[in-house]
């Protein structure tokens, strides 16, 4: 164990467990007590000059204060955050994020998309016609199929007519108006809001 | 201040709890014995039976939660019914020189509506049977009140959507020196304080009034030429409501009659008022498309107003912001004045 007071190591040693003890027992003690050795009573010493000062909190200095203090505090931190490496690395991000693709404007310029853009579809008159042909066969075949059964959906219709004039006439019917409400953002002039509240303001 | 109201008298430990629900008498009783507590009974005799003269300040919230602050002179001649001969004067506006444009503004408002701060702006008990069914008084001891001996007491509804008051009520006469109104969460919406208090009144020459009173809905539509479009509200949502006054006013301006209808269930109220022969104001709105009526609705913790229109008769139903069911009856007026037209 080093002897307490020893400097000449630069570093001062660690506290030894017998002095950590001792000091811990009596540090706070009120009566001044016979120190475990010459560095416990150094330490000692050091705490009874210290209390009195460490027990009244300092006040400010009014510079420290000062709301310009701050501001300009807070601008250079701006300012040095501006000019830092973090600053360049993110402009830098920005720039490329932003920068359009270098394959895109050739691309729209070569000549195979403007052929293939301007081509016109050609049909032969012969497929046409026969596509012709098949959407009216078609056409035909459901017309036939509609005339079995008009007379049938003829009946029907008729019978749903008179069921539904029959209820509309028993009935007394009102279409249901749909009420809204607006909500004002000012009190009407009413004489009840005169009475609540006095003249207008 | 209604906490304040149940911890401030040394005198009493515990509130004392009168509801009298039986032995009502609607008319007017002997005069109160000095040191019985207040309750609806003699609260609601004091209006048919107590002259006074009173000097006090009225608290008007504005839509900001602010306060200003009028002093008045209210004289009261008891004529026996619960609708008694009185006379409010504007006297000042407390923080502002005479003869300011403050003043003057509050002035005129004065001479428009004064009679209509003693009708409906205030605690009184317009019906003692719905009172005593829908209401509870609670004592909470004595105070003093403009240099008199009063007793502090809560008046509470028996539902939650309507306002609490706070009364110190005249130990001599039961006559309310000061009123507070409060809504469920305690925020206080109006406020009389008397600062002086005299059992009599000088009597005067009653001017004609501005409107006259009439006994039924019919009655009144038939004074006002027989207008279509008018509606006699139901009441089916607000059933403890009854009706309190019906009144026809003409308009000295352009000669518009108006029909104001007011309902209470004994100290709450509020009003239908109808106004024939007007334009639509909600017309060219958005929400006014063919099949939709529009109700214009407005709400603060101190007033419900609910505006619309329908068959070339405008519609206002006005009372209590807590009163929610305002809505339903303004759906239900409008319904009943579709269905007519």
């Amino acid at each position: 164990m080093t002897a307490a007071g020893d400097r000449s190591a630069g570093l001062r040693s660690p506290l030894g467990d017998e002095c950590r003890n001792f000091l811990r027992a009596k540090l706070d003690a009120a009566d001044p007590v016979a120190p475990h050795c010459d560095r416990c009573g150094a330490v000692l010493a050091f705490q009874r000059r210290m209390a009195p000062a460490l027990s009244a909190r300092p006040s400010l200095p009014a510079a420290l204060l000062s709301r310009n203090l701050v501001e300009a505090t807070l601008e250079r931190v701006v300012a040095d955050c501006d000019n830092g490496s973090m600053a360049e690395a993110l402009r830098d991000r920005v720039a490329a994020a932003t920068q359009k693709p270098e394959w895109v404007a050739p691309a729209l310029e070569s000549p195979v998309l403007q052929a293939a853009l301007s081509k016109q579809p050609r049909t032969s008159p012969a497929a046409w016609s026969q596509v012709h042909r098949a959407i009216l066969a078609e056409a035909h075949v459901e017309r036939a199929g509609r005339a079995k059964h008009r007379w049938l959906l003829g009946a029907m219709t008729a019978a749903a007519a008179a069921v539904v004039g029959g209820v509309w006439l028993a009935q007394e019917t009102h279409p249901e108006t749909t009420i809204v409400f607006v909500d004002l953002e000012s009190a009407p002039g009413i004489d009840f809001a005169a009475i609540r509240y006095g003249a207008p303001r | 201040m209604l906490a304040m109201a149940m911890s401030v008298s040394p005198l009493l430990a515990q509130s004392t709890v009168q509801q009298s629900k039986s032995a009502v008498s609607p008319g007017p009783g002997p005069a109160p014995a000095p040191t019985a507590l207040p309750s609806l009974q003699s609260l609601e005799n004091a209006v048919r039976t107590q002259d006074y003269t009173a000097v006090q300040l009225r608290r008007f919230r504005d839509e900001r939660g602010g306060f200003v602050t009028v002093q008045e002179r209210l004289e009261v001649d008891a004529n026996g019914t619960e609708r008694p001969d009185y006379r409010i004067t504007f006297l000042s506006v407390v923080g502002e020189l005479p003869g300011s444009r403050v003043t003057v503004k509050w002035q005129r408002h004065y001479l428009q509506h004064s009679s209509e701060f003693f009708s409906h702006g205030t605690f009184r008990v317009r019906n003692l049977s719905a009172a005593v069914t829908n209401y509870s008084i609670h004592d909470f001891g004595a105070v003093t009140r403009a240099g008199r001996s009063a007793r502090r007491t809560v008046v509470f509804p028996n539902t939650v959507d309507k306002a609490i008051w706070l009364i110190d009520v005249d130990t001599q006469t039961h006559v309310p020196l000061y009123a507070a109104e409060y809504d469920v969460q305690l925020r206080l919406l109006a406020e009389v304080e008397a600062q002086s208090f005299l059992g009599s009144v000088v009597p005067w020459v009653t001017s004609l009034a501005g409107s006259t009173p009439f006994a039924s809905f019919v009655a009144a539509r038939t004074s006002m030429g027989q207008p279509a479009g008018l509606v006699d509200p139901n009441l089916l949502v607000a059933s403890e409501y009854q009706t309190e006054a019906i009144h026809v006013r003409v308009d000295p301006l352009n000669g518009r009659s108006t029909l104001t209808m007011s309902f209470t269930d004994g100290v709450d109220q509020f009003m239908v008022v109808q106004t024939p022969n007007t334009s639509d104001v909600f017309q060219g709105l958005p929400s006014s498309a063919p099949g939709t009526s529009t109700i214009g609705r407005f709400r603060d913790p101190a007033m419900s107003a609910l505006l619309f229109w329908e068959g070339g008769v405008s519609f206002h139903v006005a009372g209590r912001g807590s009163l929610l069911r305002l809505d339903d009856l303004a759906e239900s007026v409008l319904r009943q004045a579709l269905s007519s037209n």
